[in-house]
């Protein structure tokens, strides 16, 4: 989803009508990385909610208006690492039904479900912090420069474990 | 990353994208997050009059509580490069001694030849180090060197042997320029050398070589270990009183510190914070917590200064897309006066710019580091000059202050437009010195006289030392390592000589793992390579005088011992196989590591957790001295972060937080304690387990520390005081 950089000029000058404008053009792929790093729907709604208030408070600092969605998803980024350091223990468990549609009743709904199934069956077997960096590369389409800059970590490290973590995802699925 | 893995990865991408896009349809944002829910939210806590949190005293109150310490060490490595021979700097590639110290591997004795360009060696100057090194470039350079890319050498303007301070802002600007550009059909941008256009001084490299030939005598004995870490730790203790931060959570007012007695660990006070905290710092009456600032530097104090004006000289126009990506984040530090810890005192603050990265304190001196994207062009017409330079900012000075030229450092192999910022910080007073290096940073690694910063280069590791001194930082040494780096430290009582365990893959699917040792300038002084016959290193450490590496295999682990008493022979033992996937290797005590893995029988993320302890034993193969299994399906935070493993040598004992099932459904979080033997045999201290607290998610007994012969144990709202011989627990607060 493309950010309308005018509403994010209004917004940095305090216009709160404008910032919910961005915010709502961002949500749902904000709250993708956050479900998919952390694997509920509870958790992650307390992060896309802080990220929310953060966000607003960090606004009026933001110099460059067209570096708003990967700023925001930094926030959100760093937010869910300290949920993540909260777990203790390798909570790497999905809570499914917070990923399916279970009134799908349409023709194939099976095979789809199956399909699901095997993937998220698949994200289990990795850590939230390699779910973090498949939401951003794979499902957001997030370049390894800009998931770098996302996690705050060197390229150099994201590409290997994104290498990595996909060829075990892979290696999962096509078992 | 090479073509080969980049393909792969695209197939992959390509792969799984599909597989998501299903998925994703499925998923639906809840109500409770549209934006006007949201608003209301604010503007609910907007209208609510502010609580001014106030230093509070209670010295009557007595409370269950938890205390909650935050105490987050980051590390980084920051190496300087000094003069090299072109195939060292170029390749990192262990040179032709190496394969023959492989080969002599496996008769117990390796003879580690000196790499060319050791101390010593002839000063040359700039324009013959060029020639050089562009004859040699295409066989010297490694797969995955940057410089290659596109086959375009990107950092030829400055010389790939020399790391050096940039001159101008100019030469700043035209570098992250380059660096900023994507490729176009396939072709990195890279600044073509003119006459004159990077005029390196001459005098500045010779008073380097001439350094290089007198080698410093090392200290030898300070070097502190590298130990990667990730996340907070939550408690420290100063002998007299215990701190431990409570972050907000949904049972504590936090964020805060609070502040105990260690006797009855009775509050005395709590230092209210803005945010949450990275980690937290108490040395000689003196508190620094440092965090991550999300509003960054105000724009307001930042200088005006255009690029244009600061770098009158014009742009050279290259082919390519701009698509820096940077962040307004800041790493912070806010300094507390402690002298009477009931009652301590904010006193000011420190900003650098970029998100942080990791920090450690030796002596009164806390050493931070940050890494910071150029978002913007700088060649763009009203760029400004704080958009291209990193900048810092004391909270008691007027304006922030950016960065100058000759305070930033330009690796030859620099793969990114953005800087890792290094400050050392004085506790006492608060002053910093400040320097950066373009290209990011990963981490640094503390030595005797300085630090080594590393950057992961994704196939290569570049490496660089500074000195620190009272007039800041100055560079002593760089160099490349081929490879990842896994571990890297400091060997006690060895000259000041560092190891780095480093793995290289070699391709399908395989990999080598080497151990490089060098000297306090980066000059390398041998490379063990084919350490492990298979498997990728998947942990390192030094206990003592030996080096243990350790590789995951397809059903365990393989652990190899190498005797490092002297640095000239060292001794290689056979390697041990572990029934056990290594995670991490930690040294005990000399000659003696403890090993946290997990069992193979279940190799995902939840494979039992298991310990083991592993004698070293210099020439001879490693012993596998006990093992502890924690059963199916159990779990700790230790297995991705060493720093959850508190160790107290001379105690005997260490712990580490624990998660155990006895079923599918029934889960039990504790912390344990151990002690181990002369010959390595664990033996449990005892346990507080989170049912003693309560079954909140706050209450998992996370982290301690050891004091006056007690170990004080938390979670995120409880603080327990427990007796160790015999184990008990004798007092449990809870922390609101």
């Amino acid at each position: 989803m493309v950010v309308d950089v005018e509403a994010v000029k209004r917004a940095r000058l305090g216009d709160k009508e404008s910032f919910g404008e961005v915010y709502q053009q961002i949500a749902d792929d904000l709250y993708r990385v956050a479900l998919y790093s952390l694997g509920n729907a509870h958790d992650a709604q307390d992060v896309v909610s802080e990220t929310f208030m953060e966000a607003y408070k960090g606004i009026k600092n933001l110099r460059d208006e067209g570096s708003f969605k990967a700023w925001i998803m930094r926030i959100l980024s760093i937010r869910c690492k300290r949920k993540i350091g909260q777990y203790i223990a390798g909570r790497n468990e999905l809570d499914i039904d917070d990923f399916l549609d279970l009134s799908d009743r349409g023709p194939g709904v099976e095979e789809r479900s199956t399909e699901k199934l095997a993937l998220l069956n698949a994200l289990e077997t990795l850590t939230p912090q390699e779910r973090q960096i498949v939401a951003l590369a794979v499902v957001q389409g997030y370049t390894v420069r800009e998931t770098a800059e996302i996690l705050g970590a060197p390229q150099g490290t994201v590409s290997s474990k994104l290498h990595r973590t996909l060829k075990k995802l892979r290696a999962q699925l096509e078992r | 990353m090479d073509s080969e893995k980049r393909q792969e990865l695209e197939e992959s991408l390509a792969f799984l994208r599909g597989r998501f896009e299903e998925l994703n349809q499925d998923i639906k944002r809840p109500h409770s997050l549209d934006a006007e829910v949201l608003r209301k939210k604010l503007e609910e806590l907007e209208a609510a009059p502010p609580v001014r949190p106030a230093l509070r005293f209670p010295k009557q109150w007595r409370a269950a509580a938890g205390i909650a310490a935050c105490f987050v060490f980051v590390v980084g490595a920051f190496l300087l490069a000094g003069p090299q021979s072109s195939e060292n700097l170029l390749g990192g590639a262990a040179p032709a001694a190496g394969a023959s110290a492989a080969a002599a591997a496996t008769e117990g004795t390796a003879a580690l030849e000196p790499e060319e360009g050791a101390a010593g060696e002839e000063t040359v100057t700039v324009e013959e180090a060029m020639v050089a090194e562009a004859a040699a470039a295409d066989d010297a350079l490694p797969k995955e060197n940057p410089q290659t890319a596109g086959g375009v050498p990107r950092m030829a303007l400055y010389g790939a042997s020399q790391t050096a301070y940039a001159e101008s802002y100019a030469q700043l600007r035209d570098q992250v320029y380059a660096l900023g550009l994507e490729a176009v059909d396939g072709v990195s941008p890279s600044i073509s050398l003119e006459a004159g256009a990077n005029d390196m001084d001459a005098g500045r490299i010779e008073d380097q070589a001439g350094a290089e030939a007198a080698p410093k005598a090392a200290a030898a004995t300070e070097n502190t270990p590298h130990r990667r870490q990730e996340g907070g730790e939550l408690l420290q203790t100063d002998g007299g009183y215990l701190y431990s931060y409570v972050m907000k959570n949904t049972t504590s007012t936090g964020p805060s510190i609070r502040v105990l007695t260690l006797e009855g660990m009775e509050e005395v006070a709590s230092i209210p914070l803005e945010s949450d905290i990275e980690t937290f710092y108490v040395y000689e009456g003196r508190l620094a917590a440092v965090a991550l600032d999300y509003a960054g530097i105000p724009a307001s104090a930042l200088p005006k200064t255009s690029v244009e004006e600061a770098a009158p000289e014009p742009a050279q126009v290259l082919q390519g897309n701009w698509c820096g990506v940077g962040s307004d984040t800041a790493a912070k530090v806010t300094f507390y006066d402690l002298s009477d810890p009931t009652q301590p005192r904010l006193e000011k603050s420190f900003q650098q710019s970029g998100g942080y990265r990791t920090s450690q304190l030796k002596g009164g001196t806390l050493y931070l580091l940050s890494e910071w994207g150029v978002s913007q062009d700088p060649t763009a017409q009203g760029a400004a000059l704080a958009e291209l330079v990193p900048a810092t900012y004391d909270s008691t000075q007027p304006a922030a202050q950016l960065l100058e030229a000759e305070q930033i450092l330009l690796p030859p192999d620099a793969a990114s437009a953005s800087y890792g910022v290094l400050s050392a910080i004085d506790l006492a007073t608060g002053q910093a010195q400040t320097q950066a290096v373009l290209g990011g940073a990963e981490g640094f690694c503390l030595t005797a006289d300085g630090l080594s910063l590393y950057v992961d280069g994704g196939g290569w590791t570049s490496l660089l030392q500074l000195e620190t001194g009272s007039g800041g930082f100055s560079l002593a040494g760089s160099t490349t390592l081929s490879g990842r780096l896994v571990q890297m430290g400091g060997l006690p009582g060895a000259d000041g000589c560092l190891y780095a365990a480093v793995s290289s893959p070699t391709g399908e699917g395989a990999y080598s793992s080497s151990l490089y040792l060098m000297d306090g300038q980066l000059q390398t002084v041998g490379v063990l390579d084919g350490l492990l016959a298979e498997g990728e290193l998947s942990a390192a450490c030094a206990a003592g005088q030996t080096a243990a590496l350790c590789a995951n295999t397809a059903e365990g682990s393989l652990l190899v011992a190498v005797d490092l008493q002297d640095t000239a022979q060292p001794q290689v033992g056979e390697p041990l196989e572990l029934p056990i996937f290594l995670r991490q290797l930690i040294p005990l005590r000399e000659g003696l590591v403890l090993g946290v893995g997990q069992s193979p029988d279940r190799p995902e993320a939840d494979g039992g957790l298991e310990l083991v302890v592993v004698e070293l034993s210099g020439s001879a193969s490693p012993r596998l001295a006990s093992r502890y299994p924690f059963g199916a399906r159990s779990h700790s935070d230790a297995l991705t972060n060493p720093s959850a493993v508190l160790v107290q040598p001379q105690e005997r004992l260490f712990g580490l937080p624990v998660l155990t099932r006895t079923n599918a459904v029934e889960k039990e979080r504790a912390y344990m304690l151990f002690t181990w033997e002369d010959a390595g045999s664990l033996k449990l201290v005892g346990s507080l387990t989170q049912g003693m607290l309560s079954n909140t998610d706050y209450s998992a007994p996370q982290r301690a520390v050891l004091a006056e012969g007690e170990a004080y144990i938390f979670a995120a709202d409880w603080l327990a005081r427990c007796q160790l011989d015999p184990w008990q627990v004798l007092e449990l607060r809870q922390l609101f």
